[in-house]
């Protein structure tokens, strides 16, 4: 029986053994239970946390600004996405693809935290600049401010995300488009069709897997959102922009309600799993 | 003919200018008012500044901005490290070797991709207060190369099992140990891989928010993200500083970016090769 395998495996397990896999035992565990940061004690409560949850109107804000964030995410991203990809891999020259792809993608780089105090500033009424664009075109901005709106901000929110991150679904989107046989489009021109027919009829149905996967990454993406709200918002005005992460935390860490925190974590692994092993089944079939 | 022709092809050129306008004007814009006298910020955003200011960069580097950025440094290049030599050796097992629990091991690490830190956030945290790891480099350090594993695996393990098995075994027969193959034989020839991974984890961690800001409170110890926040509760309406210290903290990562493009563009979008 060979040891050498099992040394080279077990700095890894027991890095994952320790601090996922140990913690996510306990987030399930400890999400019938209530308890605070610094007590000893911890009371069981059975499903009275989960039940809180149906209850609770902030839970209910966080839940529609999840599924508004990921559905939204994903009509948005995607078909700008598929354009931009259609366009940097047969509408330009090779030069002039690698400028663009170099400046779509740039944003991706630079941390969540940095661009959300940069758009802070950009839409402050008086330093900033878009409110100053928003009246060249001749229309208002919001009274209560772009961040201060309990209705439009965390559209506002979704706007900065997708600034950020559209270059993401692009590239992916690219990979897959590079891929696509090139003598289809060929005598695709030969038939006459045009290049938008070309784009609508060939590249869209053979990415249709790309898309998918791109899609559910998008999804995973928008339910993992937090460093945006906390850096515009903290999840205001009110709680109007709260979403599943900043709520956890704000639970946790601030009103000290640790046992509903995990729960509010035990639903949100549900949902993020399942997308996250229907990621992987349709990475398998792409690649 | 020809001109017509070239008419044709401009749409897309006018597209892509169009969306790299969107993505460039913030970030240009945050250049110029970071260097603008603070009475030129409010009225005409776009305006030149009448002369270069420096004053915000010299509140940004007085506030410790450089030592958020060192312990930036410490913390990524440390959490990358670990992570390749940690993710290296359980690829390399379980694309080159046979054993009892193979499949299983795989299937723990993979699955463990579907994770998300802020679904364990409560007693992650807990743990590292048992470890008495908060307020500490390596708080921080062991959670990102935990989270880091999974995707780092399946990276490294795509890339070793095309691996010419030929150049191992010749090794091998020569009488070469297996920590000798691995170090002179198949570290060398997976850099494609390796450099990967560095770069996806490296911006990853160097970005890192929520686990920073739930176990740091020492200002000494805080990171560039942690940091810039910092900044904003310090500085209140200091735009200038403020702007200054997002374009310094940027500038660096975006000029490697600029610099290795192919590279960031194949990793972060998932690519092994």
């Amino acid at each position: 029986m060979p040891v050498l395998p099992y040394l080279f495996a077990a700095p890894a397990l027991v890095f994952l053994a320790l601090l996922l896999g140990y913690p996510l035992i306990s987030t399930v565990v400890y999400s019938f239970y209530s308890y605070d940061i610094i007590s000893t004690t911890r009371t069981f409560v059975g499903f009275d946390n989960f039940l809180q949850l149906l209850r609770d109107p902030v839970a209910h804000i966080a839940a529609k600004n999840a599924v508004l964030f990921l559905v939204i995410s994903v009509i948005v991203q995607i078909p700008i996405g598929l354009v931009l990809a259609a366009l940097l891999d047969r509408g330009v020259g090779r030069t002039a693809s690698t400028v663009f792809r170099t400046i779509i993608f740039a944003p991706m780089v630079l941390s969540i935290v940095a661009v959300g105090l940069l758009w802070q500033l950009i839409l402050d009424p008086f330093a900033g600049f878009a409110n100053f664009l928003v009246k060249a075109l001749g229309m208002t901005p919001p009274t209560a401010g772009w961040l201060g709106d309990p209705v439009i901000t965390i559209y506002v929110i979704m706007f900065i995300a997708f600034w950020q991150y559209i270059g993401f679904c692009t590239i992916l989107l690219l990979a897959g488009a590079q891929r696509i046989d090139g003598s289809l489009y060929e005598a695709a021109t030969l038939d006459g069709a045009s290049e938008v027919q070309s784009f609508l009829f060939i590249t869209v149905p053979l990415l249709r897997n790309t898309i998918v996967v791109v899609s559910l990454l998008s999804m995973i993406g928008a339910l993992r959102v937090f460093d945006f709200v906390y850096v515009l918002t903290a999840g205001g005005p009110g709680d109007a922009t709260q979403v599943p992460a900043t709520m956890i935390y704000k639970e946790a860490f601030f009103l000290g309600h640790m046992g509903y925190a995990n729960a509010i974590s035990v639903l949100l692994l549900f949902v993020t799993v399942c997308l996250g092993f229907l990621q992987l089944r349709y990475s398998r079939q792409v690649s | 003919m020809k001109m017509l022709d070239r008419l044709r092809k401009l749409p897309p050129y006018v597209a892509l200018s169009l969306y790299s306008l969107v993505l460039l004007v913030p970030l240009f814009w945050m250049v110029m008012a970071s260097v603008k006298p603070r009475n030129e910020l409010f009225g005409k955003p776009f305006n030149l500044p009448s002369v270069i200011d420096w004053g915000g960069y010299q509140r940004a580097v007085a506030g410790g901005l450089f030592h958020y950025m060192m312990n930036s440094v410490i913390v990524t290049v440390s959490a990358v490290v670990i992570t390749l030599i940690v993710g290296g050796l359980a690829a390399y097992a379980l694309a080159r070797m046979q054993f009892i629990g193979r499949n299983v091991i795989y299937a723990i690490i993979i699955a463990s991709y579907a994770i998300p830190m802020h679904g364990i956030l409560v007693p992650l945290y807990d743990t590292l207060v048992f470890f008495k790891l908060t307020n500490t480099y390596l708080g921080m350090i062991l959670p990102y190369v935990t989270f880091g594993l999974p995707f780092s695996v399946m990276i490294l393990y795509a890339f070793l099992i095309d691996f010419p098995g030929e150049i191992v075994e010749a090794a091998r027969i020569d009488g070469s140990s297996e920590i000798g193959i691995l170090w002179r034989i198949v570290v060398p020839l997976s850099m494609p891989a390796i450099v990967s991974v560095a770069i996806f984890q490296g911006v990853a961690f160097w970005n890192e928010f929520l686990l920073a800001l739930i176990t740091i409170s020492d200002d000494s110890l805080k990171t560039i993200p942690l940091g810039l926040v910092a900044f904003k509760g310090r500085y209140v309406t200091d735009w200038t500083a403020i702007l200054a210290s997002i374009t310094i903290t940027s500038l660096p990562i975006l000029i490697l970016f600029i610099i290795f493009q192919r590279q960031f563009i194949r990793s972060l979008g998932g690519y092994g090769k």
